[in-house]
């Protein structure tokens, strides 16, 4: 496990630098000053001197890529050069709001997603099987934008259960805080709290669900199409023929193996829902990464599409790393073929 | 009473081709504690047959038998469930590869604690615990591994095949079965680890009064122990009979070749010398000859042999063939 | 001299052919073939199809229902938008910048990211594995947010857009490919021929490449369907084409503040699109069954 730990931290981190010389070239390649990209702060402002000093504008490329980390994990993440609000704590607010969403929708897609699953593979080719995966598949198939337009027609529009946008309504005056909704609510000195609470409830349900529902559809087929593959294989038939209990070959034996294989396609869930959270959230004006992200490449606002940018790929390293290590931990096997084959 | 009964046992398979006759009318009786080899070269059906026994098999086959009994039941007539139910509690099987019959992520311990009836442990919880345990490693000393510990908490691919094979033949013992199928188990082990895991076998058969089938691919491998022998060919019944008799004395030429072949292979063979084979190939299974399916290859055969012979009873044994080499005393 | 066939012989299909045979079996999997292969052909001739142009604004006929309702014109097969463009003219052009640049595009990182993948797959040493578990890595940041750097980068704009999907594209088809690629490479069979002392281009083209094909193919078909949402979604957010091009997101990102007074303005684009997708993803997976059934007999 060791080994196994090294070597993937290792990799994480090279990639995390790599992000950052990558994130530091954007500044070379966006247009304008590399400085003003990076600090947020024009070249006819009056601390633009100091600021070029503090970022070793003069120097060379090293150096100023050395400093360019020195801000970076300091906090020092620049000024939005839309409305010169600091990007770092901006982010972080935006990044808890995302990650709020994102959790959530992970959370209903993989309680959802992963029984059903395993209920269509254990009816394989039978009706129900067939009626589950034909869902899967148009689940899978709708574009995120219309179904969030269908969604929003009909539960907010024709039955008005839900509203469509923001986080809460202004008039509680719950003032962000951490970013979190949940939180910023327990967090303010408002007297309906109780309300303001179902009110924010009210408002994350809608984003949560359309976000849900295409990683849940993913997560069934692979869950599925896993499932089905375990149950031919023949320890599952010995199993079987010694006598166990359908019910505990598909708990004991199939289930687990079914998500080691799973698990070695979570990437492929996890950008699936970044990409889909930066639509739904610019949708529902939600206050996230995502809405952040575009609207400063609207805006052409360098400092937070860098910072946005890095933000997510960081995000989607740090899932994936955290899922690898959980596979490798609960499935010696995947250490062993990683290490020890060819 | 015989304790598995075989009559006429026919499986056919759908392929491309169309439909194929994988054993034909394949006899096989069994009695309590005793060993008895299936012996056959590759492709002939043995595993299949093993595979039958267990229901183990394709549900797209059809399986037709004159009789499919055990201990006097008529497995044919069961529905799954049932079948599954007397299986499981009375029959268990080892394979050639034991680690694609070890599931990949769980431990030793927690695939033999599985196997052990839940009848089998009383008491509190911990109490249960602990027993299990101690009954885990009692298997495991049985099956002749003495160190464990580290056995007991590796997972399938870090045991080398012997010892998978051995833990193997624990979970299939754990629940004490009639009767043990153990398709060629040692094929693929260097020889030492063979002999243990054959002297393994003839005392389990001894000891815990199991009958034990062992499938292999040659005569000379079979146990010392041996009562009884069956010849298969190509899906066909070769001959049957008391193991001693049938190698001292063989009746049909298949048997014949193949005891000589053992023979010969286990002493030094003169330069040049020609191997006491059969000429010609196995037959692929689209191409099966009519009749005596040792047709093509057989030393002996004549116009006759295109009709299918029938069984010869001669003392304890059978076999099928027009022109066996014994000459019948009766 | 009469051709007698003496000797009973049977066809050895293929690796290839056993796979189309299977695909081939399926109804479900050959309609959504035929289906794909039809829209793929009214893009192709949807200039010529096309009754009007598609920014004209018809004042006579703004907001217009589809001819099958009521108050709807058989003039307008599908009705008119709020500017009074029609429907089907604009949902049929649509389909060039819709289904069409994105084969287009498909087709361009393809064979970049195939040779690439191909070239990578077939060269082995312990560096180069670390180096590529690091790729892999990076390969976990999504198209859609490169797509959006690079957006960010050159500014919006049709090229722009194109160029920056099509960039995106490429790192999948370089993985699906170094891996599929790697792995035949390893197997006995390649070992075997290898020794034998055949080329590696020989190898890479006569034994590798037929028994890759088909995942090769599942993956043009994943792409194809990430390039479609990639530049529907695009559009939608308004950085990708942009407004009077009738791309079928764009055309989807103005229809929320009407769907009150026309409807169909939602439903046709969206259905459209909705139903390309699905086509594309029923063939990929239909492929992907028939891969595993060749797999598994
Ligand atoms: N799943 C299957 N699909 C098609 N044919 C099969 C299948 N299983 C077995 N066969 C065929 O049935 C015949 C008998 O196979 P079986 O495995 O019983 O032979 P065997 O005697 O055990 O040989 P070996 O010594 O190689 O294990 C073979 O010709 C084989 O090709
Ligand atoms: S029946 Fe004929 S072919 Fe078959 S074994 Fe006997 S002699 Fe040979
Ligand atoms: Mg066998």
């Amino acid at each position: 496990m060791t080994r196994y730990l090294a070597g993937r931290l290792s990799v994480f981190i090279i990639a995390v630098f790599l992000l950052t010389v990558f994130s530091f070239s954007l500044n070379y390649f966006f247009p304008g000053d590399p400085i003003t990209n990076m600090s947020g702060v024009r070249s006819f402002q009056s601390s633009y001197p100091l600021i070029m000093e503090m970022r070793g504008g003069k120097e060379n490329i090293a150096t100023q890529y050395m400093h360019y980390l020195h801000h970076l994990f300091t906090g020092n993440w620049g000024q939005s050069l839309s409305n010169g609000t600091p990007v770092f704590d901006d982010g972080i607010q935006h990044f808890v709001a995302s990650m709020e969403l994102i959790i959530l929708a992970l959370l209903v897609a993989v309680t959802l997603g992963l029984p059903l699953g395993v209920f269509a593979a254990s009816r394989f080719r039978q009706g129900s099987d067939k009626a589950v995966v034909s869902l899967a598949m148009v689940g899978y198939s709708v574009p995120v934008f219309w179904l969030a337009q269908l969604m929003i027609l009909l539960f907010a529009i024709k039955l008005g259960w839900f509203p469509i946008t923001g986080q809460i309504n202004p008039l509680y005056g719950v003032e962000p805080q951490t970013g979190s909704i949940f939180i910023d609510v327990f967090l303010s000195n408002s007297e309906y709290k109780a309300a303001a609470l179902q009110d924010a409830i009210n408002h994350i349900v809608l984003p949560v669900m359309i976000l849900a529902i295409m990683p849940m559809m993913l997560l069934l087929r692979l869950m599925r199409n896993a499932t089905q593959e375990m149950l031919q294989k023949p320890f599952i038939k010995a199993a079987r023929a010694r006598g166990l209990s359908e019910w505990r070959v598909l708990v004991k034996h199939a289930i687990p193996n079914a998500l080691q294989a799973v698990l070695q396609q979570t990437t492929l869930l996890f950008s699936l829902m970044l990409t889909n959270s930066i639509v739904v959230e610019s949708i529902f004006n939600w206050p996230g990464m995502g809405n952040w992200l575009i609207r400063s490449i609207f805006e052409r606002d360098y400092p937070i599409i860098q910072s946005a940018v890095l933000m997510f790929a960081f995000v989607i390293l740090f899932f994936n790393l955290l899922v690898e290590l959980y596979h490798g931990w609960r499935f010696p096997i995947v250490r062993h073929e990683q290490y020890a084959t060819r | 009473m015989q304790l598995l009964d075989i009559r006429n046992l026919t499986v056919e398979m759908q392929t491309p081709q169309g439909i194929v006759r994988v054993l034909d009318k394949v006899n096989l009786q069994l009695t309590e504690g005793e060993i008895h080899s299936i012996v056959g070269e590759s492709g002939s059906g043995k595993s299949l047959l093993a595979k039958a026994i267990v229901g183990f098999i394709n549900p797209n086959w059809q399986v037709t038998a004159d009789r499919l009994w055990w201990n006097g039941k008529d497995l044919l007539a069961m529905s799954p469930q049932q079948r599954r139910q007397i299986t499981g509690r009375d029959m268990a099987m080892i394979f050639q590869d034991p680690n694609a019959y070890l599931d990949p992520n769980s431990t030793v311990e927690q695939q033999i604690v599985e196997a052990i009836p839940q009848g089998d442990v009383r008491g509190t919880f911990m109490r249960r615990r602990v027993d299990r345990k101690t009954r885990v490693k009692r298997l495991l000393h049985r099956v002749g591994i003495r160190d464990h510990e580290p056995i007991m908490d590796s997972y399938p691919f870090e045991l080398s095949q012997g010892v998978a094979q051995k833990v193997s033949i624990a979970i299939a013992i754990a629940h004490r079965p009639k009767l043990l199928i153990a398709d060629e188990p040692t094929t693929a082990m260097e020889p030492s680890t063979r002999l243990q895991i054959h002297r393994l076998l003839a005392r389990l058969a001894v000891s815990q009064q199991m009958s034990v089938v062992l499938i292999s691919q040659d005569v000379g491998s079979i146990l010392p122990e041996t009562k009884r022998l069956t010849m298969l060919y190509c899906g066909q019944l070769m001959e049957t009979g008391p193991a001693k008799d049938i190698l001292s004395e063989p009746a049909h030429p298949y048997t014949d070749s193949m005891i000589r072949m053992s023979l010969q292979t286990q002493q030094e063979l003169p330069h040049k010398a020609r191997l006491p084979t059969l000429p010609g190939a196995i037959p692929t299974l689209r191409h099966m000859p009519i009749g005596c399916r040792l047709g093509p290859r057989c030393p002996h055969a004549q116009k006759t042999c295109v009709k299918a012979p029938t069984a010869t009873h001669e003392r304890q044994r059978v076999y099928h063939c027009h022109f066996p080499l014994l000459v019948t005393s009766s | 001299m009469p051709h007698v066939n003496l000797y009973h012989h049977d066809e050895t299909p293929s690796p290839l052919q056993l796979v189309w045979k299977s695909f081939r079996a399926r109804f479900l999997s050959m309609a959504a073939l035929y289906l794909l292969l039809a829209m793929i052909l009214l893009v192709l001739v949807s200039p010529l199809l096309a009754p009007f142009n598609t920014s004209t604004q018809f004042s006579d006929a703004i907001a217009l229902p589809p001819s099958w309702v009521e108050s709807g014109n058989m003039q307008y097969l599908f009705g008119t938008d709020d500017l009074g463009r029609d429907m089907l003219s604009r949902l049929l052009i649509g389909g060039l910048y819709s289904l069409g640049l994105p084969i287009l595009m498909v087709a361009v990182s393809s064979l970049i990211g195939m040779s690439i993948g191909a070239l990578a797959g077939i060269d082995r040493t312990i560096k180069y594995q670390s180096l590529s578990r690091l790729f892999d890595t990076l390969l976990s940041i999504p198209s859609f947010l490169m797509a959006l750097i690079i957006i960010a980068i050159l500014g919006t704009g049709f090229n722009n857009v194109a160029f920056a999907i099509t960039l995106s594209l490429i790192p999948q088809f370089i993985f699906v490919t170094r891996n599929a690629v790697h792995e035949e490479w390893h197997k006995d069979y390649v070992t075997a021929s290898r020794l034998n002392g055949c080329s590696k281009a020989y190898l890479l083209y006569r034994v590798i490449l037929p028994n890759v094909t088909p995942t090769l193919v599942m993956q043009l078909t994943v792409s194809l369907s990430v390039a479609i949402m990639d530049i529907a979604a695009l559009s939608f957010l308004g950085l990708g084409i942009q407004a009077p091009t009738p791309e079928w997101g764009s055309m989807l990102a103005r229809s929320l503040d009407e769907v009150y007074l026309s409807p169909w303005s939602m439903v046709l684009p969206g259905v459209t699109l909705f139903v390309t997708i699905m086509t594309i993803n029923v063939v990929g997976d239909s492929l992907r069954r028939a891969l595993k059934e060749r797999v598994n007999s």
